[in-house]
């Protein structure tokens, strides 16, 4: 169980970090990271 | 600390008065060209001081209007002081004939040169990182083996430099013989920074020799420190040295601080910090660096072969992987320097991107992926290797195969190219120019994706071995430990998105998702090192690195790595050289010579090979001279080295 809370934490610090990593550093570009939505 | 006696005294003053003499000689041409640095001295370019005067006479009582240009570069006006570029014709007044095609002359001597000129910059850097990680080192064996490591560092560095100074004569005499009417327009434009460059070279030959000589006789405490300080100092010249090298071919691919007909407009500052001039830096210095770690790594595996004792052995398998290592540091960032050399290219002329990668040179890339993959391949197979001489190194063994996996594919993908040469009857049955599926991959967004994919998994294997033998102890050790793998796990997925994402948004979108991308890869290095060196903090030690107790085959390994990496040098110096196709300087002043095309990619391949090979020759009588001066028996390793079986390969006896 404790294995599992560990990967769950692991997951949303990761993908947060690396979302918003994608969406900052395009921004910092003026580009827009979610085009593909608009 | 005891009292220092009246000699020790003596001595401390002597060398800080040393050094501050050094240092002032050092400061000396800056200051002595901070006048023509700041346009207000009679600036260079122009004609010499007796024909100005001759001039002035002349014209004595008339004040004739200065004349103004506009910089081709910075659209900015200045006053005319310089001839114009001069326009060449295909006579032997321009090109002498030497009964042989010039340019390869040239590229022979220009490339030598540059090898070993990127050699001798690089291997003092390692030096002095070695020399301080010995210093700082609480252990007093391995201090001792540190500073005997930057010792033979620097003892092959020693004959190399002889060596770069006679091959920068040779290339001077090439340039004057074959190339005179350019040779004397690029000096004439760079003669207000070309007594810096004189006083810089002698100043990094003596700074060199007294680091040299002066090793046995600064040894401990204050003294130590100050023979420290003069590496640092002979560090900032050859970097000053080859910045000012790198203004030259700058000033040659993208000209700035002259006006359209090539005049020198009295700015000098314009001239060296061109459009490609910082971008071609950054690149160099991280290249020169993994070149030279990867020499002197190839020096150790030919050391460790040829060793007949077991301590010779644990000596040079050390040596042989911390400057792997020091190398292998420079070689992760390089991608990157290099995608950023690109975008400043494409930003200064969008043809010249074009011509370097999507046109006439494209097929080099080609080549230049598949050596960037057999370099990265060939690390991860040494660190593999590497993790047999530990004892816990085996519990990664069965994961290699995943690495493995990756390692390929991404490969596969980054050298795909995006149309290939083909007949008319392939043509057709394929259905068009690109693969219906392969030919997917051969955009920069697949190959973006490739290459990062393999450095992050290059890292990981770093990691591997950063934990090869040991446990980490933390109490947080198992969260520390599924953290990381979910980090990695997550950034190559989120690489894999990205690459992906690429394909549906359009192309002005699509060149910033570069920048995201190597972002990621470079927070798996920052992040992923950080956390695992805090995790190994008093870690528990499983068994000892038994040094000396590795296959040859990670020797050969090391081989591979430098001769690959002097094979793409050489590459990428031509790819960076010829992108100017029919200019001397580009769109300034025309090579109007016989040579003045592009060669064939075989062509061109068998004279960088030659240049490897000739290059290998050389260093390899480097090392011999090396080996005859040897007076220091290397120490033995503090560690017994027991017998321990060595990773083979599968069905391999």
């Amino acid at each position: 169980m404790q294995k599992i809370i560990y990967i769950g934490i692991s997951l949303v610090i990761s993908v947060a970090y690396f979302q918003f990593l994608d969406w900052f550093l395009m921004d910092m570009q003026g580009l827009d990271y979610f085009y593909i939505l608009r | 600390m005891g009292r220092l006696n009246s000699g020790q005294v003596r001595k401390k003053i002597l060398a800080f008065t040393g050094l501050f003499a050094m240092g002032g000689m050092l400061v000396l041409p800056i200051f002595m060209a901070l006048p023509a640095l700041a346009g207000g001295a009679p600036a260079g370019g122009g004609p010499p001081a007796d024909v100005v005067a001759a001039q002035g006479a002349e014209a004595e009582g008339e004040a004739e209007p200065v004349e103004v240009g506009r910089d081709i570069y910075y659209k900015i006006e200045g006053p005319v002081v310089g001839a114009p570029a001069p326009r060449t014709k295909d006579t032997a007044e321009f090109y002498p004939r030497y009964n042989f095609e010039s340019r390869v002359l040239l590229w022979v001597a220009n490339q030598q040169h540059l090898y070993y000129g990127s050699f001798v910059l690089a291997v003092p850097i390692f030096c002095m990182c070695v020399e301080f990680a010995g210093m700082v080192s609480k252990d007093k064996a391995m201090a001792k083996k540190y500073d005997q490591l930057a010792h033979d560092f620097i003892k092959i560095s020693l004959t190399a430099y002889s060596l770069t100074a006679i091959l920068g004569g040779i290339l001077i005499f090439t340039f004057l013989t074959l190339y005179p009417a350019f040779f004397g327009y690029l000096s004439s434009i760079f003669r207000p920074v070309m007594h810096i460059y004189a006083f810089m070279f002698v100043a990094e030959s003596g700074v060199l020799y007294i680091y040299y000589y002066g090793w046995d006789k600064m040894t401990e405490g204050i003294m130590k420190w100050i023979h420290l300080s003069i590496c640092v100092v002979l560090n900032v010249i050859g970097t000053l040295l080859m910045f000012l090298a790198n203004s030259w071919i700058a000033f040659m691919m993208s000209p700035a601080g002259i006006d359209e007909q090539g005049r020198y407009l009295g700015n000098i500052w314009n001239v060296i910090h061109s459009a490609l001039w910082n971008p071609l830096n950054v690149h160099r210095i991280l290249g020169n660096m993994a070149f030279g770690g990867g020499v002197v790594a190839a020096y150790a595996a030919y050391r460790f072969l040829s060793a007949r004792t077991d301590e010779e052995r644990a000596h040079y398998d050390w040596m042989g992987y911390i400057a792997m290592s020091l190398g292998v540091a420079f070689l992760i960032p390089l991608p990157f320097a290099g995608y950023w050399l690109m975008r400043e290219v494409y930003a200064y002329r969008q043809q010249m991107g074009i011509t370097l990668m999507g046109g006439l040179l494209a097929w080099l890339f080609i080549i230049q992926a598949t050596m960037i993959g057999i370099l990265f391949l060939t690390t991860n197979y040494y660190l593999w290797q590497a993790l047999g001489r530990m004892s816990g190194g085996e519990r990664f063994q069965k994961y290699i195969k995943y690495f493995v996996f990756i390692l390929v594919v991404g490969l596969l993908v980054f050298i795909t190219p995006h149309t290939i040469v083909m007949t008319p009857a392939e043509l057709k049955a394929m259905g068009g120019q690109q693969h219906p599926v392969l030919g997917n991959f051969g955009v920069m967004s697949a190959k973006n994706g490739g290459i990062n994919a393999i450095i992050m998994t290059t890292i990981a294997s770093f990691i591997w071995y950063q934990r090869g033998n040991k446990m980490p102890a933390v109490k947080w050790a198992s969260f520390g430990n599924i953290f990381l793998i979910t980090f990695f796990v997550v950034a190559h997925v989120n690489n894999i998105w990205v690459a992906s994402y690429g394909y549906f948004i359009p192309a002005n979108v699509r060149i910033g998702l570069s920048v995201p991308q190597v972002a990621g890869t470079l927070s798996c290095l920052f992040i992923g090192t950080t956390i695992n060196l805090i995790m190994l903090k008093g870690a528990k030690e499983i068994g000892p690195i038994k040094y000396g107790k590795i296959s040859s085959r990670s020797q050969y390994a090391l081989i591979m790595l430098a001769t690959a990496f002097t094979w793409m040098m050489g590459l990428m110096g031509y790819i960076r050289s010829s992108v100017r196709l029919f200019w001397h300087v580009n769109e300034v002043m025309r090579d109007n010579s016989p040579w003045a095309y592009t060669h064939t990619i075989g062509f061109a391949a068998n004279v960088i090979s030659f240049n490897v090979l000739f290059f290998w020759i050389t260093i390899m009588f480097v090392f011999w001279l090396g080996t005859l001066g040897m007076k220091k028996v290397p120490v033995p390793a503090t560690e017994p080295a027991p017998a321990i079986p060595v990773p083979q390969p599968a069905g391999g006896k």
